[in-house]
């Protein structure tokens, strides 16, 4: 009975001391500037544990899809469908904006500022997931060695995923759109009205503009404005009608158009922002 | 005794890589396994390894993922130390034990969310969290029916399928 008493005690202290060193670590991160301790720690941690990481991802990676397949079994015959539909319905646009396309090409080059498709970028692999479905983070398997760094941003062939948050040798970590600490400068397709798309988790992202002035439509397809991030990528459509009220910004949900839930492939675009000019990295070489 | 020590912190560690890797996500939710191995350690096994697998373990969650530091370190920590608290409630009583593993880990992604929210994380803006806890839970419950047996038998060194912790079990078959 006593020895019970003296484990139950000494557990209870190892969880207050635990408790404490993790409060301590929590404001040593939050008040550190620019990762600084803890930022060098994940460095260090992830660059010994990413080789680990892609040999459990080979073996762990089909098993997913197996499991991915069967819960979306039942639904594979209708998205097929609404594929199909969706391709000829895509590439009846694609004829219609072409001429749109090349003269939008010699404007930018009347212009000199460069598209998104001149931009220098790097295929890289998602290779791990966040730690829990609070963290909205991936980790793929291309860093500084392969010229990546820092603030890059990520898309995917549907849009805008995120931008690149740490960087060690051979991986980087990806904020994704939808981290809540996330927001994004947006312009609505069609008209003048700018605002952010701000990350709220597992939900749609929220379009906030104060300086709108029309109202934002169902279905408005959101891009991004020229500044951290390239403009012109896809960021989603709005889900909801949204009207400006006297005194109030316009809020609306959007729906991502990326599927963050099922990233593979995304390619990292040599971009450097630099504010207020916009400035880009040398187109080298298609990759 | 050394022999189970060095068990718990391996299970632990394959936990948070398989955590981190691209672990399957049915419904856009994932089960939280290292919770679990951590539940399990809590139930199966002395509370001190319990609270001291619970807090390596976080700490290794932290390191690797992108919220702040420390934060999964305490969370894992306090929910193994509740796990191995709770383990003279569950004894022999196999609805007492799933009960408490879905509550435990409900309690540990509430508890994550309200701290760090508190620390300037912005989780409580998600307007689907409580669908997104739940769901984590109901996942994790369906993932202990594999991994506690794996915990109790390959770590802890007991029965494959035992409802208590160390000293005499009792098999569910």
């Amino acid at each position: 009975m006593l020895n019970a008493r003296r484990r139950f005690d000494r557990s209870t202290a190892l969880l207050i001391t635990f408790v404490v060193i993790s409060i301590i670590l929590m404001t040593v991160d939050v008040r550190g500037s620019n990762g600084g301790f803890a930022g060098s720690m994940r460095s260090v941690t992830q660059a010994v544990v990413a080789p680990i990481q892609g040999a459990a991802n080979a073996v762990v990676r089909p098993i997913a899809g197996f499991v991915d397949g069967l819960a979306n079994l039942a639904g594979l015959r209708s998205e097929n469908a609404a594929l199909r539909e969706e391709l000829d319905e895509a590439n009846r646009r694609l004829a219609e904006t072409e001429p749109l396309r090349s003269e939008n090409e010699e404007l930018r080059k009347l212009l000199n500022l460069p598209s998104v498709g001149a931009l220098q970028s790097q295929i890289a692999r998602v290779q791990a997931r966040g730690s829990s479905d609070f963290d909205h983070s991936i980790v793929v398997n291309k860093g500084s060695a392969d010229g990546v760094v820092v603030d890059y941003p990520v898309r995917n062939v549907d849009g805008l995923v995120g931008r690149v948050v740490s960087v060690t040798e051979n991986s980087a970590r990806v904020l994704l759109l939808t981290n809540p600490n996330h927001a994004v400068e947006v312009q609505v397709v069609g008209s003048e009205d700018r605002g952010s798309a701000k990350g709220r988790g597992a939900s749609d992202l929220q379009f906030i503009s104060a300086t709108a002035e029309q109202e934002i439509t169902e279905g408005a397809t959101l891009v991004t404005d020229a500044g951290r991030y390239p403009a012109g990528l896809l960021v989603g459509y709005a889900s909801e009608t949204a009207q400006r009220q006297a005194g109030f910004a316009i809020q609306t949900p959007i729906k991502p158009a990326v599927d963050f839930s099922t990233l593979d492939f995304v390619e990292i675009l040599f971009f450097v922002p630099v504010d207020p000019a916009v400035q880009l990295a040398p187109a080298e070489s298609d990759s | 005794m050394r022999r189970h020590r060095i068990r718990a912190l391996i299970a632990v560690l394959i936990a948070v890589i398989l955590q981190t890797t691209v672990f399957p996500r049915p419904f856009g939710a994932s089960p939280n396994l290292v919770m679990l191995v951590a539940i399990g350690i809590g139930l199966y096994m002395d509370p001190e390894l319990a609270v001291v697998s619970g807090f390596v373990g976080g700490f290794l969650n932290d390191l690797l993922g992108n919220t702040i530091l420390g934060l999964w370190a305490l969370v894992i920590t306090v929910v193994a130390y509740g796990a191995s608290q709770y383990r003279r409630q569950a004894e022999g009583n196999l609805i007492r034990m799933i009960l408490g593993i879905f509550a435990l880990t409900i309690a540990g992604q509430i508890l994550f969310g309200i701290v760090g929210t508190l620390f300037g994380q912005g989780f409580l803006a998600d307007t689907s969290l409580v669908i997104g806890v739940l769901l984590t839970g109901v996942l994790s419950l369906m993932l202990a029916v594999l991994v506690l047996p794996l915990v109790s038998r390959l770590v802890a060194g007991g029965r494959w399928f035992a409802l208590v912790g160390p000293g005499p079990e009792r098999a569910i078959w």
